[in-house]
């Protein structure tokens, strides 16, 4: 994606902060993460469990307040306090879909019901075009306009999930977070639903924020790839260059944990376990710097020049 | 040299009956499990592959019985065993269980050690301090450091990790010859899924285990299994060593199984996904279950059920395409790319 470099970013994330916790015990989940998202991307955060990578995109949906830094979406600051104008634009344009499908719809709600209920934040429709909204948006994920009459219990895993997803097409957004939206999944439906996610991507020019922590999930979707540690971005690549060239220890440990399906491949891996006191911080503080053109890495100066060299001795593919 | 068989399972069936109505989850399988090797059962939900190994325990839901078929397991036929008496000399002592969410599998008002002595008393006969120093040392030995102090504290204390690390050893702490682990890590991280799943193997080599690895992912058995099992609506449709089902797979749904897999898909294009839903199970299934999904189907597929044909003493898969008289089908490409190593440069 070397076109995206001159493009305008659709959403600029810099130094963003989010802390939780009382004021005397403050727990910053997120610490001074920067990245930004170009329209029609798909851009991936990968990271264990208790990383922060959904604390960021609650973050992003202004669920969770922000600390520290700011978060630009258009060019237009959105974290902090905004107009009320700004925050309705805002509801509609960004929108997220759910790791959970057997949690996150309402059990005693019709389909119809949950999947246009955003609409009812943004001026009035007649109960027709509601109606007309709903069956559209169903079509769209590949369910019939009948089920609009049917409660969630009725619905498989994966059609569950596309409900969850019409639900947050019928609001026309431009930016998708699709937090773990496969995890919950059995491995033959989460085809289908990565399919039909990039299928909306093509048809609409989405842009979508996909948070996950399985690697190989997200290199099937992603352009871009950060892995987030601990609350801190530590890798951002491309996603060919990332596989390629993993330089900081934490994604090269993410790499090794790829369940590969090739049993010679697989018997004779070598797992990596990262550990976090392999760095030497005490005299330099690590910087995140761009180490090749789009490829940025949390270092110091001696383990950029480490990096460096690595780099070199690799053959370019 | 013929390994022994420690369990053999002959045309088991299990009917539900839900609602007046009765559902075939098992439908005549047949398996035998070797002695010390490692069997991975692999298929959709609702194939009934969970359902399979529960019988093994006397686990199944009120609801469910075994209408039809014998389960050996030194010399006693578990499928006759009707009192919980009964069970509980094989359950936990001969055959034990991993369950897959180790959030809900552990008691949360009681401490780790407590937790563990319990299986040790009740099993092996020992009390107070030396099933203390017991419990002590099967920590250690799945990975558990500082043992002792890690004894006193309550599951809310651990990490899902480790959680499913203590799991793991209140079912090896009954020294148990089988270990069943239903989707061990399906509720685990990456990273953590490839550690437990090393501890699993170390394990096995040090307490001499026979395990099942029961899972939906065919990407996690590759490294973990010795024999591949390919379950689909009631049914093992192929069985074979790891290197046969993975590089040489012939039953239409482990390709698509395999060929589903995001980290065979090549970016940009889409990833093959199985159309349709799996079969009603309340309803009588003629012929081939999956043939109605199965794109190579023929037409006696849907009449009659294939029988197992045997592609090599280890390798047989139950599906028409393999009858001398069925049209030459090669599978999907991307299997043929799995063959020749050709992926992946990780």
């Amino acid at each position: 994606m070397s076109e995206s470099t001159n493009r305008e970013p659709l959403l600029e994330v810099r130094n963003l902060k989010v802390t939780f916790g009382s004021k005397r015990h403050p727990f910053p989940a997120v610490n001074d993460v920067s990245f930004d998202i170009y329209p029609g991307e798909t851009f991936g955060l990968v990271g264990e469990s208790g990383s922060g990578k959904t604390t960021i995109g609650r973050a992003i949906i202004r669920i969770n307040p922000v600390s520290g830094g700011e978060i630009r979406y258009k060019g237009q600051t959105i974290s902090g306090k905004i107009s009320r104008e700004l925050d309705r634009e805002l509801t509609r344009k960004i929108q997220m879909i759910f790791q959970d499908p057997m949690a996150s719809l309402n059990e005693r709600a019709k389909v119809s019901y949950i999947v246009s209920e955003g609409l009812n934040n943004c001026g009035h429709l007649s109960e027709a075009e509601r109606m007309r909204a709903v069956e559209k948006a169903l079509s769209d994920v590949g369910l019939l306009p009948e089920f609009a009459s049917r409660f969630p219990h009725e619905f498989s895993g994966g059609q569950r999930q596309r409900i969850g997803i019409a639900r947050a097409l019928i609001m026309q957004p431009e930016f998708i977070i699709a937090d773990e939206p496969i995890s919950a999944l059995d491995v033959s439906i989460r085809a289908q639903v990565l399919n039909l996610l990039s299928r909306l991507q093509k048809e609409r020019g989405l842009t979508y924020l996909f948070i996950a922590h399985d690697l190989s999930v997200v290199r099937f979707i992603s352009d871009r790839i950060a892995v987030i540690h601990k609350g801190v971005i530590v890798e951002l690549a491309e996603t060919e260059q990332l596989f390629a060239h993993p330089l900081h220890p934490y994604t090269r440990a993410l790499l090794s944990a790829i369940p590969m399906p090739d049993p010679s491949i697989e018997k004779k891996k070598q797992l990596i376990v990262y550990d976090p006191g392999q760095h030497d911080y005490s005299k330099e503080k690590p910087v995140w710097c761009e180490i090749e053109p789009g490829h940025f890495v949390l270092a110091n100066q001696p383990e950029l020049e480490e990096y460096r060299r690595q780099l070199e001795e690799k053959p370019q593919k | 040299m013929e390994p022994n068989i420690i369990l053999s399972v002959k045309d088991l069936e299990v009917k539900f009956s839900l609602r007046g109505k009765t559902l075939n989850a098992i439908r005549g399988v047949s398996l035998d499990l070797f002695e010390g090797e490692s069997l991975a059962i692999v298929g959709e939900s609702g194939s009934g592959k969970s359902v399979f190994v529960k019988t093994f325990m006397g686990l199944l839901d009120v609801n469910g019985t075994i209408t039809g078929g014998s389960i050996l397991y030194n010399g006693q036929d578990l499928a006759k065993f009707k009192t919980e008496k009964e069970w509980l000399t094989v359950r936990g002592r001969e055959i034990a269980m991993v369950l897959q969410d180790p959030m809900t599998s552990l008691n949360p008002l009681k401490t780790i050690g407590y937790q563990i002595c319990e299986a040790i008393e009740l099993h092996q006969n020992l009390h107070g301090p030396a099933a203390k120093e017991t419990a002590i040392q099967i920590l250690e030995d799945v990975g558990i450091s500082d043992p002792e102090r890690r004894m006193k504290q309550y599951p809310h204390e651990f990490s899902g990790g480790m959680r499913q690390r203590v799991v793991i050893a209140i079912a090896v702490a009954c020294r148990p010859k089988i270990l069943i682990c239903d989707e061990p890590t399906t509720a685990l991280d990456v990273t953590i899924q490839a550690q437990i799943l090393s501890l699993l193997k170390q394990l096995k080599d040090k307490y001499h285990l026979t395990t099942v690895y029961i899972t939906h992912d065919l990407g996690v058995v590759a490294g973990v299994a010795d024999r591949v099992a390919v379950m689909y609506a009631g049914d093992i449709v192929e069985i074979g060593t790891c290197e046969e089902v993975f590089y040489s797979p012939r039953h239409p749904y482990t390709w698509a199984l395999l060929s589903s897999l995001p980290q065979l898909g090549t970016k940009g294009e889409e990833l093959f996904s199985i159309p349709g839903t799996p079969p009603n199970l309340f309803a009588e299934i003629r012929g081939d279950a999956f043939a109605p999904r199965n794109p190579y189907a023929l037409k006696i597929d849907y009449v009659k059920r294939p029988p197992y044909f045997t592609v090599s003493p280890t390798h047989k898969a139950r599906t028409w395409l393999l009858d001398p008289r069925a049209p030459k089908v090669d599978p999907p490409e991307v299997i043929g790319k799995l063959r020749k190593g050709g992926f992946g440069s990780v």
